[in-house]
């Protein structure tokens, strides 16, 4: 993976939902390791920030990642390094391998080796869907562990920052703290995670953020 | 001219209504409601083909390849409209892409049958072009709502699913291509049902005009297979351009979904 000094940099953005201003980041400037939280109640446009740092919805301002800015390359492109997983997780696949694969089935990935079994099945132990195999069919999981799985899933795939909305939602407390593990070595090989919630439940976040008044600003 | 068929009169055609009356009534007395739609339906078809059939008659004899292809012209205006009609919450700007959709594999195929295959001299003379449009462009129609319907109703029932292929990095095309594939399915049945069940449970419409009308059975026959392989064909290419223009609509140019706006 290309990982030289990759930092995440946003200036003067405004994100755009049917042409009214959402919400604004005057700026935020994460680097390779950092773990940010959201704090904000819902409706305070958490998601919408989401969506507009992944180039899902329009933007108005500047947009960066290493020495590339978002528009210039194309959205699909951007968004295989910014990766946002939406609340809520939806299967992607009919059993957890064809789910963890989906990813690598896209054009955008073509030049990516997919990860191998054995790295498919660490991961989902380290989730705590280990004891399910690979051949489980997804429809039969529960929402909390279709969250842990499209986490993983996600983490993957590979991407350089990773856009979280609401991950430990319909979550128990030993999956919170597997999900930590997995986000905390994701950060140390040096990704850069934006996750969103109600309260920050992980000990190794480092950024805290808020949304008021349809900003983001820092939180002590 | 009309060969051998034994002519309806006014008062047959009454008759034949009255089965549609009685329909109707069953509706109406058991509350179905199904008789407000039926008379109305009943009533615009006699209209609109009893007009054609004036129409036709006047097109027939004037015989100006004007005429002939302002006619079809208006058919696709109308086509266009049905199709579009049918369809639930469409984004905008679909109607001159609806319009071309219908067009382009409607005009080629029905000139296709009637100079290549049949040889029709001169190219638009409208006892064969007409008719054969008409076909062609109809069963178009029909197959292109559904599978436009079908598209954007499956596209809403499954955004999310959309929308995560999407953050994954998915092109618009193929983080939509299991919905197209289901829309271009559903709009495609009733065309193949009918050419595989051709012949075995039904004798198609044009075949049996022929028939009515004295043509040759196996001559009626060959005439039928030309027009079922060509509607097939019409049908198959129009439904593939409505996935296509259908998807497209529903993207900014900045690949961002805008469908569930």
């Amino acid at each position: 993976m290309e990982r030289v000094d990759l930092s995440f940099l946003v200036e003067g953005l405004t994100v755009l939902l049917n042409g009214r201003e959402m919400v604004r980041v005057t700026k935020l400037d994460l680097s390779p390791g950092d773990i940010a939280w959201i704090d904000a109640p819902s409706g305070a446009g958490k998601s919408t920030l989401l969506k507009g740092l992944a180039r899902l919805i329009d933007t108005k301002g500047s947009l960066s990642l290493g020495k590339v800015y978002a528009e210039s390359i194309p959205a699909h492109e951007w968004r295989r390094r910014v990766t946002l997983l939406p609340f809520p997780p939806v299967p992607l696949g009919e059993t957890i391998e064809a789910d963890l694969l989906s990813p690598y089935k896209l054009a955008v990935r073509k030049k990516f080796p997919p990860p191998s079994k054995e790295m498919m099945l660490s991961y989902i132990e380290s989730c705590g869907l280990g004891t399910y195999g690979l051949s489980r069919a997804t429809d039969r999981l529960s929402q909390g562990e279709l969250s842990r799985l499209a986490i993983v899933r996600t983490l993957l795939s590979k991407p350089q920052v990773l856009l979280l909305d609401e991950p430990t939602a319909n979550i128990d407390e030993a999956s919170r703290e597997l999900l930590e593990g997995l986000i905390s070595s994701f950060a140390e090989d040096g990704g850069v995670v934006i996750a969103t919630g109600h309260s920050a439940p992980w000990g190794s976040v480092n950024r805290r953020f808020e949304i008021t008044g349809g900003e983001l600003r820092g939180a002590t | 001219m009309s060969g051998g068929a034994i002519p309806i009169s006014w008062v047959d055609m009454s008759l034949a209504s009255i089965f549609i009356l009685v329909s109707a009534a069953i509706s109406l007395f058991t509350g179905l409601g199904l008789h407000k739609s039926l008379i109305w339906a009943a009533l615009r078809g006699i209209l609109q083909l009893t007009m054609l059939g004036f129409a036709l008659r006047w097109i027939f004899s004037i015989s100006s390849p004007l005429t002939v292809l302002g006619f079809i012209t208006l058919m696709l205006f109308f086509a266009n409209h049905t199709m579009l009609s049918r369809v639930k919450h469409p984004p905008k700007g679909l109607y001159f892409r609806g319009l071309a959709a219908l067009a382009v594999p409607g005009v080629t195929v029905t000139f296709a049958v009637t100079t290549v295959v049949i040889g029709v001299e001169p190219a638009t003379d409208p006892r064969y072009l007409l008719p054969i449009a008409g076909m062609v462009i109809g069963n178009s129609m029909s197959a292109m709502s559904v599978v436009l319907d079908r598209l954007y109703s499956d596209m809403r029932a499954n955004s999310g699913r959309i929308a995560t292929l999407l953050a994954l990095g998915a092109k618009p095309r193929e983080a939509v291509w299991s919905e197209a594939q289901q829309a271009i399915r559903a709009g495609m049945i009733p065309t193949l049902n009918s050419m595989s069940a051709a012949g075995l449970v039904f004798i198609p419409g044009m075949m049996t005009g022929q028939i009515l009308s004295g043509t040759d059975p196996s001559l009626a026959a060959r005439y039928q297979v030309v027009i079922l392989l060509m509607i097939s064909a019409a049908t198959a290419l129009g439904s593939v351009l409505a996935i296509f223009i259908g998807y497209r609509r529903t993207f900014s140019s900045s690949e961002v979904f805008t469908l569930d706006r």
